[in-house]
C-alpha cells in the first residue's frame, strides 16, 4: 500500500485537511474535534494547550495567551511594517526575536513563560490536523501537501514548511490555495461532463479566492487532465478580517460619540475588544443573507450594553475600497494570462468571503453577466480537497498518477502544471533588478543569462538574488547572496560569467555562476536569509513539540474523564433520587461537591479513584 | 546556456521544435500545439516519473521537460513562433534586457557611463 499524502489548507483563520482513502477510493475532508473546518487558533493555559474550537471559543477568558492570524506573520521579519501593524493588534504579545530579528509570540504556558516562532504555533494547528488524519485512516501520517496564498514568498513558503516539519510532516509540496481549488473544481467539472455525457474540450477558469485574511486570483487552463496554471496574483493581505476592522473601527466611533470615558475602556481591554470582534463577525455573515443584523454585546464593558444595527448598504459603503481592489486584481491577472473577458468559461468562487453578495454581483457584472458564478465546489474545503487530490497524484507517482480519480475516463492522468509566482533575478550595477525568471513563468524551468564585469581587473562578482516586479532591488525581496571569484582579468565589461537559476517543481531555487574563460565556478541554494529555522532549531522544536505532546494528551484524556464523570454522577442522581437511600445520598453530595469545587486541579489517578467509588457503589461503569 | 543549448541538449543539436520537441507538424493550430505540449508533459514531469528510473534519465527527462516547456513559449506566440518559421534558429532572449521594467534603456546608461557628462 502506497503510503497516504494528506493534504491541508493552512488558512489564516480556518484549516482543513482532507485525503484519499483507499476504502472508498475518494478524496475526503476529514472532521476534526472542531468540525469539517478548524479555527487556526491555539490557546495556552496553566495546564496545557488547546488547539481550535476550545481554543477561540475560550478566548474571551483567556485573550493574552489565545494565538491566532499567525500565518499573517509567518516567514515575516519582526521589523517588516506588516508585523509591527499585526502587532499592534493582536491581544497576545509579539517581541522580536534575539538570534535573527524574527517575530516570537510571549505566552504563559503551564506557568512558565514561552517565547514561540509564528511556525511553533501553525506546527500545532498542523499536528491537530494531522491527527484528525491519522484518526480516520487508522495509520500513521507522514506526509503533506500544504497550501499557501498564490502571492506568498520565499520565506513564507519556507517558513510554511518548516511548520510542517515541526509538527513531524514530510511536506511533499508546497502549492498554491487557488491552484488546489482548480484542482478540486477541475475533477468536479469532469465528472459533471461524464455524467451529462457531454466532452470537454479547454477551459479556462478563474478561481477567485477570498478567505479570512489573504486574496489570490488565478487562471488555469484545464485540458485532458493538464491543469496549466497561465497567471496568478493576489493580495497577502485582503480578506474577510479586514472588512471585520473596518465595522470595529465604525463601531468604536459609534462608543465615542456616546461615551468617551467608555470608549477609552473598551480601547484598553483585550477581551472588551475580542468579544466585539465576535459580535462583529456573526453580524457580516447574517447580512451575506439579509439586509441589515445587529451588533449586540451585553455589558461590554462596566454595565454598558452595545447595540447597533447595520444594515447592508452601509457595510458595502465601508468595505468600497476593499471591493474594488479584489475587482481590480481580476483584471490584472486576466492581463497578465493574456486571457479575454471572452475566453472565460467558468469563474469558480472559494474562501468564506466570496459568500457577500456584492462582490458577487461586481464579479458577475465584470463578466457582463455572461457566465454564472460557480458555486458548486465548497468554498470551505476546496482548497483542502485539491491539496489532497495533489497529495494522491505524488504519491502515487510515476505513470498513471491520479488516474483513479479521473474517474471513467481512466485514460487520462492527472498532472499540475504550476508558475512562479514572482519574478526571479539579480542586482545589477545602479540596483537595478536584471530579472532571470519571469513571474507566471511554468515551473520547474532553467534560465541562463551572461553578465560581465563594471570595474578593470575586477576578479570577483557579487551575485545577489532577489524576486519580485520593481525595477529597484530595494523595493523586492532579497533572498540571498554568493561570490564568484577567479572571474577573468579584464577589463571592465570583457569577461562572461554565465549566471544559471533552475527553480524545482517545489520553487525552491538553486543559483550558479561560471565564467566562460577561467571555468571558475560558483552556486548557492537559494534560502530566505534572515530568520530562516536552521535543522538544530527544527529538532529542538520538533523535542519540545513531542515533550508536550504527552502531557496535552494526557491533558485531554483529563478532560474527557471529567466530563464522563459529570455525566456518570448525572445518571446516577436520577437513580438516587428514586430509591432515595441516605447514604448514597450522601455519597452522590459529597462526589458532586467534590467535582465542582476540587477536580480542577485534581490529576487523573484521582478523578479515577472518584470513577471507582461510582462503580462500586451503583455498579455503572465511567469512560 | 542559451535557448538553443537547452534543446539540444535534450533533443540534439539542432533539433526542430515542431516534430522532434512537440511531437507535431509544422502547420499545427494553436489547439494541437496545446494538446501536444500537455502529452509531453504527462510524460516528462518529474511528478509523473517512475521512481525506477535512473539519476541519468531523470536528469535526461528534466532537460526535456524544459526543452518542451520553452518549444511551447516560443510557438504559442504568434510573433515568436513566426519569426523561428522564417529563421529555423532560436536566438538568446535578453529581450527584458533591451528595455527594462522601467523603460529605460540599460545600454543608453551603459554608454552614458562609459562617456561621461562634459
Amino acid at each position: 500500500m502506497t503510503e497516504p499524502i494528506i493534504g491541508i489548507d493552512l488558512g489564516t483563520t480556518y484549516s482543513c485537511v482532507a485525503c484519499y482513502d483507499t476504502k472508498t477510493q475518494k478524496v475526503e475532508v476529514i472532521e476534526s474535534p472542531s468540525g469539517r473546518t478548524m479555527p487556526s487558533w491555539v490557546s495556552f493555559t496553566p495546564e496545557g494547550k488547546l488547539v481550535g474550537m476550545a481554543a477561540k471559543s475560550q478566548v474571551a477568558s483567556n485573550p493574552l495567551n489565545t494565538v491566532y492570524d499567525v500565518k499573517r506573520i509567518i516567514g515575516r521579519s519582526f521589523n517588516d511594517p506588516v508585523t509591527a501593524e499585526e502587532a499592534k493588534s493582536f491581544p497576545f504579545r509579539v517581541v522580536e526575536g534575539s538570534a535573527h530579528g524574527e517575530p516570537k509570540i510571549i505566552v504563559d504556558w503551564r506557568g512558565e513563560t514561552k517565547e514561540l516562532r509564528p511556525e511553533e504555533i501553525s506546527a500545532m494547528v498542523l499536528a491537530e490536523l494531522k491527527l484528525a488524519a491519522e484518526r480516520h485512516l487508522g495509520q500513521p501520517v507522514k506526509s503533506a501537501v500544504i497550501t499557501v496564498p498564490a502571492h506568498f514568498n520565499n520565506q513564507q513558503r519556507q517558513a510554511t514548511k518548516d511548520a510542517g516539519r515541526i509538527a513531524g510532516l514530510d511536506v511533499k509540496r508546497i502549492i498554491n490555495e487557488p491552484t488546489a481549488a482548480a484542482l478540486s473544481y477541475g475533477l468536479h467539472a469532469k465528472k459533471e461532463n461524464e455524467a451529462n455525457g457531454t466532452t470537454q474540450g479547454k477551459t479556462n477558469v478563474v478561481i477567485f479566492d477570498l478567505g479570512g485574511g489573504t486574496f489570490d486570483v488565478s487562471v488555469l487552463a484545464m485540458d485532458s487532465g493538464v491543469f496549466e496554471v497561465k497567471a496568478t496574483g493576489g493580495d497577502t493581505h485582503l480578506g474577510g478580517e479586514d472588512f471585520d476592522n473596518a465595522i470595529m473601527d465604525w463601531c468604536m466611533e459609534h462608543i465615542k460619540t456616546k461615551d468617551a470615558s467608555v470608549y477609552k475602556q473598551v480601547k484598553e481591554s483585550a477581551r472588551a475588544q475580542s468579544r466585539l470582534r465576535r459580535a462583529v463577525e456573526n453580524c457580516k455573515r447574517v447580512l451575506s443573507s439579509s439586509m441589515s443584523a445587529e451588533i449586540e454585546v451585553d455589558s461590554l464593558v462596566g454595565n454598558f450594553d452595545f447595540v447597533v444595527t447595520l444594515d447592508r448598504s452601509k457595510f458595502e459603503e465601508l468595505n468600497a475600497n476593499l471591493f474594488k481592489r479584489c475587482i481590480d486584481t481580476v483584471k490584472e491577472v486576466m492581463s497578465d494570462a493574456a486571457c479575454k473577458i471572452e475566453d472565460v468559461s467558468d469563474i469558480v468562487l472559494v474562501g468564506g468571503s466570496t459568500r457577500i453578495p456584492c462582490l458577487q454581483t461586481a464579479l458577475y457584472d465584470m463578466f457582463n453577466g455572461r457566465i454564472e458564478l460557480c458555486k458548486s465546489v465548497h468554498p470551505d474545503e476546496a482548497v483542502a480537497h485539491g491539496a489532497a487530490v495533489q497529495g494522491h497524484i505524488l504519491a502515487t507517482g510515476g505513470s498513471g498518477g491520479g488516474r483513479d480519480l479521473a474517474g471513467a475516463e481512466a485514460m487520462t492522468d492527472l498532472l499540475l502544471l504550476d508558475v512562479t509566482p514572482l519574478s526571479l533575478g539579480i542586482e545589477l550595477e545602479g540596483k537595478q533588478m536584471s530579472t532571470l525568471i519571469k513571474r507566471n513563468t511554468p515551473i520547474p524551468c532553467k534560465k541562463t543569462r551572461t553578465y560581465t564585469t563594471v570595474d578593470d581587473w575586477q576578479t570577483e562578482i557579487d551575485v545577489v538574488v532577489y524576486e519580485g516586479e520593481r525595477a529597484h532591488v530595494d523595493a523586492n525581496n532579497k533572498l540571498g547572496s554568493f561570490v564568484i571569484s577567479g572571474v577573468q582579468r579584464a577589463r571592465a565589461g570583457e569577461p562572461k560569467v554565465d549566471v544559471t537559476f533552475a527553480l524545482d517543481a517545489n520553487g525552491i531555487l538553486n543559483v550558479s555562476a561560471r565564467d566562460q574563460v577561467t571555468n571558475a565556478e560558483a552556486r548557492a541554494q537559494i534560502k530566505a536569509e534572515k530568520g530562516r529555522l536552521t535543522a538544530e532549531d527544527i529538532d529542538k522544536m520538533i523535542a519540545d513539540a513531542e515533550q508536550y505532546r504527552a502531557k496535552d494528551d494526557e491533558l485531554n484524556e483529563k478532560i474527557d474523564y471529567k466530563s464522563a464523570l459529570e455525566e456518570a454522577l448525572f445518571t446516577v442522581q436520577s437513580k438516587v433520587s428514586e430509591t432515595n437511600k441516605p447514604n448514597e445520598v450522601k455519597e452522590l453530595a459529597d462526589l458532586m461537591d467534590w467535582l465542582e469545587l476540587d477536580s480542577e486541579s485534581a490529576s487523573l489517578e484521582e478523578m479515577k479513584k472518584r470513577g471507582r467509588v461510582i462503580e462500586d457503589t451503583w455498579g455503572f461503569i465511567v469512560a | 546556456m542559451s535557448s538553443a543549448t537547452i534543446v539540444s541538449e535534450a533533443y540534439g543539436e539542432g533539433a526542430c521544435l515542431y516534430e522532434t520537441v512537440l511531437g507535431v507538424s509544422r502547420d499545427a493550430s494553436a489547439s494541437e500545439l496545446r494538446k501536444a505540449y500537455y502529452k509531453k508533459c504527462l510524460t516528462y514531469h518529474p511528478d509523473k516519473l517512475s521512481t525506477e528510473l535512473s539519476n541519468d534519465d531523470k536528469e535526461l527527462a528534466k532537460k526535456k521537460f524544459q526543452a518542451i516547456s520553452l518549444a511551447y513559449a516560443i510557438l504559442s506566440d504568434d510573433e515568436k513562433r513566426k519569426e523561428y518559421d522564417e529563421s529555423g534558429e532560436l536566438y538568446g532572449d535578453d529581450d527584458d534586457f533591451a528595455t527594462s521594467k522601467d523603460g529605460e534603456n540599460p545600454w543608453t546608461e551603459y554608454f552614458n557611463n562609459l562617456f561621461p557628462k562634459v
